[in-house]
């Protein structure tokens, strides 16, 4: 049925003006459509379209739907991930073990061994991204931040991989408020840098630790998820998985991803994820921060990982971009507040790898 | 003080613009660093109405740019009021006819700007989202050549990831199967009323999904045999 409403009469209404831009501004707009159910239609359109639509740069997978599937032996699940939660009480009963006393008040979700297949319209991300050959930014965003997390808690995490780990940084929070100017009362009282004898004895520290375990299993098994779509895409130059939440953002760059293909991975015992190598933790805190935009930040903590035994904390350069990476993890209020957590006393922890 | 450059359509029109404006645009700034300037640019490629478009482009993001680096040197961290005006800007400045917009994207191109390239583009790509495929025809007066096979192929490659030859296969050989069907349910998931996941529940086992049928080849099956009502 032909259109609709046409006010003025223009010559060039019946024109298709596709017609007269070449093929590399096509791809140019398509490059800008990124998202890839929409490039999907546009393949359809017209042969040339058809054509074309492999070739962008640059796709943005949205993921809207994480469906439960039962281990099925006949369907290749091309990316799996188990239900973090499951698998958190899991493993934090394993692990922690030798770290800590087991946390009884966790809960026990009556998990069996399901996974979760991340799904776009009943595709997995990398049967959809199949017919793409020459993406060399890719973006994926989950549905929702991996971490369960109580109401007000503050979690956010960003991590690099290579083959592995090889930076992560955490900002987590009691409780998010917006505070009125006037306050200051918790602030001048503690504020030497060091992290008060409260901290220890009401909690604290156990739940920083959870915070930075559950953020690492998060991180390290989406970094497995992945695996399929490195492979399927050896034009891939940075690949970065997020979620609606805005919780975690794992991303890996050009080295990172070379080194991914070079390096065999290494999966975990449960090998749902990739192994978490042994590594130094640098942990700040402050009581309450105070942050642009009217905002509060009540036991605000900043976790930095880096694995163990990468060329000596001496090393001047490398030092260098941790921190970049770590100043610049986070975006608006979060920003202000690892600029000012940075400042902070550090605490060293060591960590099993996992 | 300031620099003026002269810049001629294809038409004939002779525009005279400030040398910090003229070179928002690439082609025009090493056309000049090399010296070819000087009896005027010709732009043979771009209309009178296409290239005062373009100037004013750059006119305003010169100006944007001169009031950012000021602000920036006063160490004034409130630029969100001026970036919000100049996206207002740019959005009514692409409020323009398909024919305008995309000259202005060639031009861009030809002219090298990127901003204005990539403002133009991205007008383009937001009218392509969200759209269906004959949403999309209609918009931009693309001609549909595929032929109807080539179609139905797409749609269930588009649905299934599967071409329609492998899935005619895997039909029959369900079809045979279950030959009397002995399904006592069948669950269509509907995804945004368009793709259908069919999924056939046998005997009291949990549901297995047919898993990349086309959505037509299975309604034609559950047809079949009367399981459609």
């Amino acid at each position: 049925m032909q259109s609709n409403t046409r006010i003025h009469s223009d010559p060039y209404l019946t024109e298709d003006h596709f017609d007269r831009i070449p093929d590399p501004l096509v791809l140019l707009i398509f490059n800008k459509v990124a998202d890839v159910r929409s490039l999907g239609r546009c393949s359809a359109v017209s042969k040339r379209f058809n054509s074309l639509v492999p070739l962008v740069h640059d796709v943005y997978v949205r993921i809207d739907r994480v469906v439960t599937v039962d281990g099925d032996p006949d369907e290749p699940l091309n990316l799996s991930s188990p239900k973090p939660r499951n698998l958190l009480s899991h493993l934090l009963k394993l692990m922690l073990f030798t770290i800590l006393k087991p946390f009884h008040h966790l809960q026990n979700p009556s998990g069996g061994n399901k996974s979760l297949l991340p799904q776009l319209s009943h595709h997995s991300p990398a049967q959809v991204l199949k017919n793409f050959t020459h993406i060399h930014n890719l973006r994926i965003e989950l549905p929702a931040g991996d971490v369960g997390t109580e109401d007000g808690i503050l979690l956010k995490w960003k991590a690099e991989f290579g083959s592995t780990l090889q930076n992560c940084v955490i900002l987590g929070g009691t409780w998010m408020d917006r505070k009125p100017a006037s306050s200051n009362q918790e602030q001048s009282a503690e504020d030497n840098g060091s992290i008060p004898e409260s901290f220890y004895t009401n909690g604290g520290l156990k739940l920083r630790v959870v915070w930075t375990i559950s953020s690492l299993i998060a991180a390290s098994t989406r970094h497995y998820l992945l695996r399929q779509i490195i492979k399927d895409h050896p034009t891939l130059r940075s690949l970065v998985l997020t979620d609606a939440d805005g919780q975690g953002t794992l991303t890996m760059g050009v080295e990172q991803l070379r080194e991914f293909r070079e390096k065999p991975l290494a999966a975990s015992a449960s090998s749902n994820r990739t192994q978490v190598p042994a590594s130094n933790m640098k942990l700040r805190y402050a009581p309450y921060l105070e942050l642009p935009e009217g905002m509060g930040m009540q036991g605000a903590t900043l976790v930095a990982i880096k694995p163990a035994g990468e060329g000596s904390s001496g090393n001047s350069s490398s030092r260098k971009e941790v921190e970049a990476f770590i100043s610049g993890a986070f975006d608006g209020p979060f920003k202000a507040a690892v600029k000012a957590l940075v400042k902070r006393r550090t605490y060293l922890l060591e960590m099993n790898g996992f | 003080m300031a620099e003026k450059i002269i810049l001629k359509s294809s038409d004939g029109e002779v525009f005279e613009v400030e040398e910090t404006v003229a070179m928002e645009s690439q082609t025009i700034k090493h056309m000049i660093e090399d010296d070819c300037a000087g009896n005027g640019i010709p732009l043979p490629n771009v209309t009178s109405k296409i290239l005062s478009k373009v100037i004013e482009y750059c006119k305003r993001h010169v100006e944007a740019s001169a009031a950012a680096a000021s602000k920036y040197a006063a160490e004034d961290s409130s630029s969100k009021p001026a970036d919000n005006e100049l996206k207002a800007w740019d959005e009514e400045f692409v409020r323009v006819d398909q024919a305008t917009l995309f000259d202005l994207i060639l031009a861009a191109n030809y002219l090298n700007i990127k901003g204005l390239l990539d403002l133009t583009c991205q007008t383009v790509a937001d009218m392509i989202k969200g759209k269906t495929p004959e949403e999309i025809r209609k918009t931009f007066n693309i001609k549909n050549d595929f032929t109807p096979e080539e179609e139905d192929e797409m749609k269930v490659r588009l649905i299934s990831g599967k071409s329609t030859k492998h899935i005619a296969v895997v039909w029959q050989s369900v079809v045979k199967a279950t030959e009397p069907p002995t399904c006592m349910r069948l669950v269509f998931v509907m995804e945004n009323g368009n793709g259908w996941l069919p999924a056939v529940v046998t005997s009291g086992s949990r549901a297995s999904a047919f898993g990349g049928l086309g959505e037509y080849n299975c309604l034609r099956c559950c047809l079949a045999y009367g399981l459609l009502r």
